[in-house]
């Protein structure tokens, strides 16, 4: 009988469905707010996806499905070693495929004033003819995207050739034939239009800014004569391709001599990934904090169907049906709401993901590589990822409730009201204090460290769930000091003896509402700590680095991983400008260290302004281009150290073109411009070791008696391919990436709150339906539909008020858990503690007024309740 | 008519019951024969209900035994004594305890539903019975539409419909007033006479008691003696 279908099928077909059907704004609702849930953390998932992955999986498809990848351990390759390969390789039949990627910019208006960036491309060189040859050799049915156009080709004079995105085709009107204009590094330089990729290759989008070029075009245009980025190697398919894979990969790394870097192909598809992974797993918490929040509704709102139809429940159980087949009943009523919600979730998510992946693109932009994602597209593994929480969560949710109605007796026994509710072990003061000192403990655990040297704080995340539940546990049993509001009755208004004799002896739902309401509130408070204290840090970060008056660099250039660079003769004609006091050169180059991906940078070793706009965690204790015994010295920053574990006077052996070279640690400066970590070294050092002496930009410091608005538009004016900012515009551009990064953060915690309210407006509309024989009788005595409604208010915002008591107690520690533990171990940045206390009050009285009117109203509407006569 | 000669359908031998220091039943012992109406007095607190939720199978006694039909229920378990409420026993409540969510046909049809009793059937039971208790014409209104009169015909009928051996009514008229509960118990005698359904009736009432054949008066947990009722 326990699991007799026809009696559930009965049970949902007659009771639950039909319950539904007669308050379908209250289920429309909870469907909507698990749907709401499921829908941020599935729009967030692919929106990530879509950031991170989109430019990688294209790049592959370009040439095909390659064996091998073959990189520089540290800058570029040199085409000179392409025959030591094939001797290498020997008699192997192995195709050698050099791939060059750089950005260019498509200028806007004259290039002189209009615009900081343009419009930033990502180029990839490849060789198109011994491509197109592999077609036939291979036999294979893959064709290189949109090549077949190239005989069709007329060249009209112009020696470099493109082949653009649809996406830019269609927004700029170029087809075929077009000439167009192309900003590499600083100059200008046309290129014919030879074609336009496909929509798609390989079931990948092709990406809105990507063009393709032949490698010795980027290799002239972009100023890198025989360079390349990485060789693609390919064996042919058939019986002995793994045999000369595993012959072709032992030759390659016998003799690579540390002049190249074997890897499988899914290393360059990863490493995006991996960049990217503490960045995204932070925000993939968060989103689950819309789930979180969507499973307390779903719990308030069961459990209130629960109350409302205790009686109806009881009657079930005298017609002779068991406390099992009740509850299995309920908890199919949270699978269905989880099926129709999570399904709903999932349409609302892949809406939310177009939106939301331009946020995300957009940071990811500005931190970590280019990225020109504008859409996100279906996933079936992520759909299902967030099918399963969000069916899980329903199930979850429904759990309690369920039991709660299983527990209902027979009606000859619910009538006579000997049903007593317990309180369970969890609502214990004691089980609060206990998971606060768990908490306490896991702030103390390491990182969990992840692929290419990320780590993820799961102690941090761990403890801050401990916090959060401990608090909800002791707020729960905090009712009793609100009695101490009774002196302030002294007149005995009616309205507040009832709310505070409801809150004396509070139910499992007051519990509830101050659990969710106080979780709701810290974890908003806590965020907006953590972006208080980044922002103060940030402030002072950019008054003591960004000092000089104009800063300068090539047009395009959005992140430390764009191509763009100022070639020699023109940073050395600024730098020698008439205006300029003092010039210092950027440089960066692209590491892998122990096969994570770092960054080199060039400083000024020699001039003593470097040392001073930099903010130390450990002040160094040589400079830069002080050599004693031929010893290097290095700074390195917060990101490098805390990622891949040195401390000062620790030896960095640092690939470079030129060989290993070994650098000592000797400081720690604090920066906070990206989370792969930067090691500094003397700039002459680095033009040296990699034999480029491009810079990735310049920091201006001019004459007194000079202006700099005149300097910038002169120095503009000269070098169309550059952008020159004022100090002033760098700091607010720097700021303005910086609240970008975190509108996803802001948008996140007040789905929080927003549920969160919701969640206690429901636990009060379950309480007057519990209590419609007191209001009842309330009404009986006298009291009319406004006085019964303040009293509701003053129970809501008494509710509130100790959440919002307790939630900002907790906020600090949620606070100081974000800065100290959380960030610190995902990003190792130190940041100023800083709370905004004007910020947190005001969102404290927004609650309290929001929480107390709902409830005022729900007051008003529970006042012409009737009196159930069943009980 | 009820059969003296033959097996009782209900006993109750020696039945004890205590909440904490207090004795609500105490060595209480009552036969019910097949189709006997028995009617149960007493002053609140005299231990009717704590009585009935035993027979139920609702409420396990402290000592004694109920056999009901030769099985004895204060052995049986809950999902055994929820399937002898499913198939054998009825309750009536004072409240009525509709079930909001259902018309009265579909009222009336939900034991048989339990049940799996096939459609043709059921359907004829239900027309029966909603003619029975002269409700034809509000066959498709809900609980909510109804007067309390009607809604304790529904509950009756719903009673009845799966044929149950004995039916427990706690206060059936407890919450009409007397033109309509006067009504209620003509209908209770007519169709318990009709399907020689037994009954016990619960009730404060002593008008109520006149559908019954036996009335036993109760007080602290046990039955009075006649010589105590008349003191």
């Amino acid at each position: 009988m326990t699991l007799n279908l026809s009696l559930l099928s009965l049970l949902w077909r007659k009771v639950l469905w039909r319950h539904w059907l007669r308050s379908p704004g209250a289920t429309l609702t909870l469907i909507l707010t698990l749907s709401l849930g499921v829908g941020v953390f599935f729009s967030i998932r692919l929106a990530n996806r879509a950031a991170v992955s989109g430019f990688q999986i294209f790049t592959r498809n370009l040439t095909g499905e390659n064996d091998l990848i073959l990189s520089a351990p540290s800058g570029r390759l040199n085409t000179s070693i392409l025959p030591d390969l094939r001797k290498a390789t020997g008699d192997l039949p192995v195709s050698f495929f050099p791939v060059l990627e750089t950005t260019a910019t498509i200028p806007e208006g004259d290039g002189a004033t209009d615009g900081f960036w343009g419009t930033q491309m990502q180029i990839v060189g490849l060789d198109i003819p011994t491509l197109a040859n592999l077609i036939y050799l291979a036999d294979s049915d893959y064709q290189p995207p949109g090549f077949q156009q190239t005989a069709t080709a007329n060249l009209q004079g112009i020696k470099h050739r493109i082949y653009v995105s649809p996406v830019l085709a269609r927004e700029r009107n170029w087809q075929a034939g077009t000439i167009i204009k192309l900003l590499f590094n600083t100059t200008l330089s046309e290129v014919l239009i030879t074609g336009i990729l496909p929509e798609e290759s390989l079931q990948v989008q092709t990406p809105a800014h990507l063009a393709i070029m032949e490698i010795s075009s980027v290799q002239e245009l972009a100023g890198l004569t025989e360079q390349m980025d990485r060789i693609e190697i390919r064996i042919p398919p058939g019986h002995y391709h793994d045999e000369w894979l595993t012959e072709t990969k032992a030759a390659l790394k016998k003799n690579a001599s540390d002049r190249w870097v074997v890897s499988l192909p899914e290393k360059l598809n990863r490493s995006g990934d991996t960049m990217t992974k503490a960045f995204r797993l932070n925000l993939t918490v968060l989103s689950c904090l819309a789930l979180i929040v969507g499973m307390y509704l779903i719990v308030q709102a069961l459990e209130a169907s629960v109350v409302k139809r205790r009686t109806e429940i009881g009657t079930l159980r005298s017609l002779g049906i068991t406390s099992t087949q009740i509850r299995i009943a309920w908890q199919i009523e949270a699978l269905m709401l989880g099926l129709i919600g999570t399904g709903l979730g999932l349409l609302i998510g892949f809406g939310g993901a177009q939106l939301a992946v331009r946020g995300i693109a957009s940071t990811v932009n500005a931190l970590y590589f280019s990225n020109t994602v504008e859409a996100a597209s279906w996933n079936n593994g992520e759909a299902l990822l967030a099918f399963t929480l969000g069916l899980g969560t329903s199930l979850i949710a429904g759990w309690l409730p369920a039991r709660d109605a299983a527990l209902t007796p027979p009606a000859q026994v619910l009538q006579h009201g000997t049903r007593k509710p317990s309180r369970s072990h969890f609502q214990h003061p004691i089980t609060g204090i206990v998971l606060l000192i768990i908490g306490a403990f896991l702030t103390r655990t390491p990182p969990m460290a992840l692929e290419g040297k990320t780590w993820f704080p799961l102690g941090g995340y761990l403890a801050a769930l401990c916090l959060l539940l401990g608090a909800s546990v002791i707020g729960g049993n905090c009712f009793s000091l609100l009695t101490w509001l009774k002196q302030f009755n002294k007149r005995g208004r009616p309205s507040w003896t009832f709310a505070l004799s409801q809150l004396k002896r509070p139910t499992g739902r007051h519990r509830l509402a101050v659990a969710g309401l106080l979780t709701a509130f810290s974890m908003t408070c806590g965020m907006s700590i953590l972006l208080a204290s980044f922002e103060t840090t940030m402030q002072s970060w950019i008054h003591r680095a960004l000092r000089a008056d104009l800063y300068i660099a090539p047009k395009g250039i959005g992140n430390v991983s764009s191509q763009n660079r100022i070639e020699p003769s023109v940073w050395k004609a600024i730098a020698e400008d008439p205006a300029a006091a003092n010039a210092e050169i950027g440089q960066v180059y692209k590491i892998e260290l122990g096969e994570a991906q770092t960054y080199l940078v060039g400083a000024e070793g020699r001039n003593q302004s470097g040392w001073e706009n930099l903010i130390w965690i450990e002040e160094p204790t040589y400079e830069l281009s002080k050599q004693e015994s031929e010893t290097i010295y290095a700074w390195a920053n917060e990101s490098f150290t805390s990622r891949f574990q040195f401390q000062t006077g620790d030896q960095i052996l640092v690939p470079t073109p030129s060989g290993t070279k070994a650098l000592i640690l000797s400081g720690i400066y604090a920066d906070y411009g990206n989370e792969q970590g930067s090691l500094l070294v003397d700039r002459r050092l680095l033009e040296d070791w990699f034999q480029d002496s491009r810079a990735l930009n310049v920091a201006l410091y001019l004459n007194e008696d000079v202006s700099a608005i005149e300097t910038r538009d002169r120095i503009a004016s000269n070098h169309p391919g550059l952008v020159v900012r004022l100090n002033q515009e760098l700091r607010d551009e720097v700021l303005r990436i910086f609240h970008q990064t975190f509108s996803v953060t802001h948008a996140l915690k007040w789905i929080g709150v927003i549920v969160a309210v919701i969640g206690m407006a429901l636990a009060l509309v379950s309480l007057c339906i519990e209590r419609r024989r007191e209001l009842a009788t309330l009404r009986e005595l006298g009291m009319d539909r406004r006085a019964i409604a303040n009293t509701l208010a003053l129970e809501g915002a008494l509710i509130t008020t100790l959440a919002n008591v307790i939630g900002t107690i907790l906020s600090v520690a949620l606070g100081w858990l974000l800065i100290y533990i959380i960030n610190k171990q995902s990003f190792g940045w130190t940041l100023a503690f800083q709370i905004p206390w004007m910020e947190m009050f005001l969102s404290s009285l927004a609650i309290l007024v929001v929480a107390s009117l709902t409830s005022w109203r729900i007051g008003w509407w529970a006042a012409r309740l009737p009196a159930d006569r069943e009980e | 008519m009820p059969d003296a000669s033959s097996q009782p359908l209900l006993k109750v031998n020696s039945l004890g019951r205590r909440y904490g220091e207090r004795d609500v039943l105490c060595d209480f012992n009552l036969s019910v024969s097949k189709g006997e109406r028995v009617a149960i007095m007493g002053p609140s607190g005299s231990g009717k209900s704590t009585l009935l939720n035993c027979l139920a199978g609702i409420d396990q006694p402290d000592s004694g035994h109920i056999h009901f039909e030769g099985e004895d229920l204060t052995a049986a378990s809950p999902e055994r004594a929820s399937e002898i409420r499913r198939l054998r026993l009825s309750t009536i409540f004072q409240f009525f305890h509709l079930l909001p969510t259902l018309s009265v046909t579909e009222n009336i049809e939900f034991p048989l539903q339990l049940t799996d009793t096939p459609t043709q059937e059921r359907n004829q039971r239900v027309q029966r019975l909603v003619e029975s208790v002269g409700l034809t014409h509000r066959a498709d209104a809900f609980p909510d539409q109804l007067s309390g009169g009607e809604m304790q015909r529904v509950a009756i009928a719903r009673a009845l419909v799966h044929q149950p051996r004995l039916i427990l009514a706690d206060e059936p008229t407890g919450n009409l007033d007397s033109r309509t509960g006067e009504s209620i118990l003509d209908l209770l005698e007519q169709l318990t006479s009709q399907h020689e359904t037994s009954m016990i009736l619960v009730t404060h009432s002593a008008a109520a008691t006149r559908i019954c054949q036996r009335t036993i008066h109760m007080q602290d947990g046990r039955i009075l003696k006649p010589a105590e009722i008349s003191e």
